[in-house]
């Protein structure tokens, strides 16, 4: 049981990244907006250099959280198309478990590309590294909270006409206390502070996030397949 | 391969979608070796009842046993023991014939490779076990579906309009792999406008419009 188990959580996070990999144009896009948010926004602040060291990272922070939600719908929406959920809920395997492997798929492909992005463009801007590190391990611990949230209002509103924008409105709200988490830490490193207490928090939000998330966003993949 | 009896019955089962009764007091049942055909006009309630079996929708009144534990309930193994083709096929595009087998294969039963690969061989796709699959035609792709059920263990098959957009050699082949699964003592429910021809197995005819 537990191998077959593993086989087919293996199996589905291969095939995501396989899909990823060959459907590029979904991980590059955000990733490029990503770029963007964040040059307009240094162009927005203008070239003072201090000005703009300071509130760079909020900067990086909302832009992942935009380039996260303009990639969230198409999470589910494919396998929703092609039937795949059916396959999934057919499946020995609990349907949580597959979702939590999709989940992951889905973070690898486009939160970890991002991460990357951001720290290697904050170098550029010239933060300190103190800043840096705070902003990379804050992202670290708090875009997994990101997708997987993300995931549950992906799976309430797959297929749904003008789903995009709705899932929008629900989950912008929802990533509230994962912002002021992973702000509060940057902030902390700035003034030369710890942020070890916000580091935990974004991490207690991770594990409360990766235990319940899978099993909501499954129940929601049962809900609209039930409509349909 | 299958336990050695399995039994399907449906008692009573209503189907009733935005306000309107598509059926009502369905009553029939399947025991191994049968071949059921769903009869019935568009929109008299065949991909309706197909997804109350997979356990996809819930019927409004009426039970669905296996093997004597109602479902969904009592017996959720129930769900394992099905192999379902519907309208959307559960093929990847972007994926190659072979890569969705394994991946189908590898989500419920644990079949080898070689087996996998014989599944491709036996829907006669070989030639374009590389190709991905939105590079295939309609009927190609319920090849694809129809070699899936192969790897499958599943003793009763849910199929929806399994013979749409298949040429007559793929027909063929699709009613031989039904033949060989009720030989084996599988029970296959099929909806279709088609006339099946399965040589020596004798159908059940389920009409949904008399219900």
């Amino acid at each position: 049981m537990l191998t077959s188990v593993k086989t087919a959580l293996t199996a589905v996070i291969m095939r995501d990244l396989r899909r990823s990999v060959r459907r590029s144009q979904d991980f590059v896009q955000p990733l490029l907006f990503f770029v963007i948010v964040i040059a307009l926004f240094g162009l927005a602040v203008g070239p003072d250099k201090e000005v703009f060291q300071e509130i760079a990272p909020a900067g990086v922070w909302i832009a992942i959280l935009l380039a996260t939600t303009i990639n969230l719908d198409r999470m589910f929406l494919s396998d929703y198309q092609d039937g795949t959920i059916e396959l999934m809920i057919l499946s020995p395997t609990p349907l949580s478990a597959l979702v939590g492997a999709k989940i992951s798929a889905h973070w690898l492909a486009n939160a970890c590309p991002q991460i990357l992005m951001a720290v290697i463009l904050g170098a550029i801007l010239g933060l300190k590294i103190d800043v840096l590190s705070a902003l990379g391990l804050s992202l670290l611990l708090g875009s997994p909270v990101l997708s997987l949230v993300g995931a549950v209002a992906s799976a309430l509103t797959v297929g749904l006409r003008g789903g995009a924008l709705l899932l929008s409105l629900i989950i912008l709200p929802l990533y509230m206390p994962t912002l002021i988490f992973g702000m509060a830490a940057v902030t902390n490193a700035a003034l030369g502070l710890s942020i070890e207490a916000e580091l935990f928090f974004l991490g207690g939000l991770a594990f409360l996030s990766a235990t319940l998330a899978p099993l909501g966003a499954a129940a929601a993949l049962r809900i609209r397949l039930a409509a349909t | 391969m299958h336990q050695d009896f399995n039994q399907l019955d449906v008692a009573g089962l209503t189907c009733i979608l935005a306000e309107k009764t598509i059926f009502a007091g369905l009553t029939f049942g399947a025991r191994s070796a049968d071949v059921v055909h769903l009869k019935g006009q568009n929109g008299s309630g065949k991909t309706s009842l197909l997804r109350m079996l997979c356990g996809f929708a819930q019927p409004i009144a009426g039970r669905i046993t296996w093997n004597g534990n109602q479902y969904p309930g009592d017996s959720n193994t129930f769900r394992h023991e099905v192999g379902y083709i519907g309208h959307r096929r559960g093929i990847s595009e972007e994926l190659t014939p072979l890569e969705n087998i394994r991946f189908a294969n590898d989500l419920g039963s644990q079949r080898t490779e070689t087996e996998c690969r014989h599944a491709l061989e036996r829907v006669q796709l070989t030639h374009v076990s590389k190709t991905p699959t939105r590079y295939l035609s309609a009927g190609q792709n319920q090849r694809v579906a129809l070699a899936r059920l192969l790897v499958s263990n599943a003793p009763l098959w849910l199929l929806d309009e399994p013979f749409n957009a298949l040429d007559p050699s793929g027909r063929s082949i699709a009613e031989a792999l039904i033949g060989e699964h009720s030989g084996n003592g599988g029970i296959s429910i099929i909806a279709t406008h088609q006339l099946m021809s399965l040589g020596s197995i004798p159908t059940k005819t389920v009409d949904l419009d008399l219900c």
